[in-house]
């Protein structure tokens, strides 16, 4: 009877030793050298994402000191491209403008309200007055709206002179003005 | 029979002996190896979660709100100045109208669409010949590009009567 003899089982281990290593290797080691590989992709990203905001909130800052020093240059931009309509505003500066320019008021039509084509947020705001008065009075009050802080803009002007010289000019104007 | 003198133990050849140890050697450096990558990936992990609160913590609301008044304002200076190169002032074509006028000219009614420069002025005068002479004065204008008559009559009190389109000169108005 033959006696049980270790290193007659030598072979044998170290062929399971070699198919375990070839194992090892491909189900193991590789999937977590590419996970850590992953990571480190990502963490360096993530350091170049950090660099960046930071620069950018760096500059966001800066900027922000710089409108802060130009405060009132930013708020001629804000009387002229205010951010809501301010209607009510509007039609006082129309109805002082007509007084002062030596005009009767006389209507407003119904505003009416729209976007700018490539201008995001930017809105128009249109309306049509009928104001009565001299013709230098006009030429006076579209002088008055079209130097305003706020922008205002004449569209269309429309008249008919009067028929004797003592009668006053009936002017039809479509202004336009604007708000963000 | 009993063997006194005892059988001398196989021995394993050298080259066996090497390859084993060989892959024992391997197989330790392989589990090694893992033990090692896996406590990089965990490492690894949570460099890259403190990164990400690291981030997200840039955003505060603060930044954000500057960030949010300093894209309005980047825009609304943009589309300010868009809009002020557009800008019509009217007011000034009256000033080169009334240089443009002929003495013996009665303009009676007067259509201007500012965005399309153009003018449309209806009016009354005694004879074809001042009116020949206004529409020469409009054409030689410094802010008239083209005059077309576009209606003509006699009236009862022997007036002519007109109609004329005027267009004028882009930039005039801005």
């Amino acid at each position: 009877m033959s006696r049980f003899n270790l290193i007659d089982f030598i072979p044998f281990v170290i062929i399971g030793l070699f198919v375990f290593s070839l194992i090892l290797g491909p189900t193991l080691l590789w999937p977590k050298y590419q996970t850590l590989k992953e990571y480190q992709n990502n963490i360096n990203l993530k350091e170049i994402e950090i660099e960046e905001q930071e620069q950018y909130f760096a500059d966001i800052a800066a900027i922000k000191a710089k409108l802060e020093q130009n405060s009132e240059a930013m708020a001629k931009i804000d009387s002229a491209l205010p951010d809501s309509i301010e209607i009510p505003s509007l039609l006082n500066f129309i109805q002082l403008a007509c007084s002062q320019s030596g005009l009767v008021l006389e209507s407003i039509s119904p505003f009416s309200v729209a976007a700018v084509s490539g201008m995001t947020n930017v809105k128009e705001i249109s309306m049509s007055l009928k104001v009565s008065g001299s013709y230098v009075a006009v030429k006076s009050f579209l002088s008055v709206i079209e130097k305003s802080a706020r922008l205002v803009e004449a569209e269309d002007i429309s008249f008919t002179s009067p028929t004797n010289n003592q009668d006053l000019f009936t002017v039809a104007i479509k202004i336009k003005v604007y708000s963000y | 029979m009993v063997e006194i003198i005892p059988k001398e133990t196989a021995k394993l050849p050298g080259w066996l002996n090497n390859l084993l140890f060989a892959f024992l050697i391997i197989l330790l450096l392989s589990l090694l190896s893992y033990f090692i990558l896996n406590s990089s990936v965990k490492r690894a992990s949570n460099v890259l979660q403190s990164l990400t609160t690291t981030l997200n913590e840039l955003r505060s609301q603060e930044r954000s709100a500057a960030e949010r008044e300093v894209l309005k304002y980047n825009n609304k200076i943009g589309y300010f100045f868009q809009l002020l190169d557009g800008h019509l002032e009217t007011a000034k074509l009256f000033n080169l109208i009334e240089g443009s006028t002929h003495p013996q000219i009665w303009f009676t009614k007067f259509n201007l669409n500012a965005a399309g420069d153009k003018a449309v002025f209806s009016g009354k005068t005694r004879n074809f010949a001042n009116l020949g002479q206004q529409i020469l004065i409009f054409k030689q204008s410094s802010w008239a590009s083209a005059t077309e008559l576009q209606k003509v009559s006699i009236s009862k009190e022997g007036n002519v009567d007109f109609e004329l389109l005027v267009s004028i000169k882009p930039g005039i108005l801005k």
